[in-house]
């Protein structure tokens, strides 16, 4: 056994996961802020107003990497789903149920900064748009599995419920992905695109790419940290987490 | 239309629930950790009660 393989199985102990994502949650954290402190400079008082949206356009510095996110985590929680389902790994599980509230909050963002960026843009809050109904669909997708994961006794098997119903969920990821070429909508088509570059200007993109880095970054601190709280929860009985517990460590 | 308050209240939005975010795992674990130590303090104080929990 190689020694990442060797690593990759010591993770799926909860003591050495939870030491591991204590360790790593200050270095997330602090990475996420050092991205995002840039690019909220650049986006707020350096990138141009847009010729069209004028200020508003400072919007989309937060609205699409959340957007991005929203799916990302979607994906995420479904792969960590997929896991725990087939292979029955107690720390997929926690894994996956630690980034729905996390998916949640990256879908609300998007939902509510899209909002105030079409009430100045489109003259209205709202539109049941293919892209926007499917975004919100994408939330309450969230919600379902959140509720599904809570609505059992036995954490255990509200995880496996709810992963099955994050994997159901993922025929929705392509919809929204896709929804402004499959359909004509109000919301405009993506202007980045790692297959086919970008079609706006470094000052506008160079903000954008920094948030996205830390909204990818800050997921994975978030649900570090939600999962290790989930795995003291689940290892309640356990002499290590009652010698946390006795020690008032902040390990 | 002036865009300047969508602005703001998109960025306070944004804030806001990432504080939210960041500031709650840290509370509930907080508050796990202090339900176990109270678990453990009944625990010890029930076997202190039964004679040092012998039978245990």
């Amino acid at each position: 056994m190689n020694a990442l393989t060797l690593w990759f199985h010591k993770l799926g102990s909860p003591p050495y996961f939870y030491r591991f994502a204590g360790r790593l949650l200050p270095w997330l954290y602090g990475a996420s802020i050092a991205l995002a402190a840039p690019a909220l400079w650049l986006g707020l008082f350096r990138a141009p107003a847009d010729y069209l949206q004028g200020e508003s356009v400072r919007i989309l510095y937060i609205h699409v990497p959340c957007a991005w996110m929203s799916l990302f985590a979607y994906l995420a929680m479904a792969g960590a789903g997929f896991v725990a389902l087939v292979w029955r790994i107690k720390l997929a599980e926690l894994i996956a149920m630690a980034a729905a509230p996390v998916g949640a909050a990256f879908t609300f963002v998007t939902l509510v900064t899209g909002s105030l960026w079409g009430r100045p843009t489109w003259g209205t809050y709202w539109v049941w748009d293919a892209r926007l109904t499917s975004e919100l669909v994408l939330l309450f997708l969230y919600f379902g599995v959140i509720g599904l994961y809570r609505a059992f006794d036995d954490p255990r098997r509200g995880a496996r419920a709810a992963c099955l119903l994050a994997l159901i969920g993922v025929v929705n990821l392509p919809v929204v992905h896709y929804s402004v070429v499959w359909w004509n909508t109000l919301h405009q088509a993506q202007s980045v695109s790692l297959m086919s570059g970008s079609s706006i200007h470094p000052s506008m993109l160079v903000p954008l790419l920094l948030m996205a880095l830390a909204t990818h970054v800050w997921f994975f601190a978030s649900v570090f940290a939600r999962a290790r709280i989930a795995t003291l929860e689940q290892e309640a009985g356990k002499e290590w987490v009652r010698e946390l517990a006795r020690a008032g460590s902040t390990a | 239309m002036n865009p300047m308050p969508f602005v703001i209240a998109a960025y306070a939005v944004f804030a806001v629930v990432f504080v939210y975010d960041a500031v709650a795992p840290w509370l509930q674990r907080r508050r796990v950790l202090a339900g176990l130590r109270a678990r453990a303090a009944r625990e010890a104080r029930r076997r202190g009660e039964t004679g040092g929990g012998a039978a245990a």
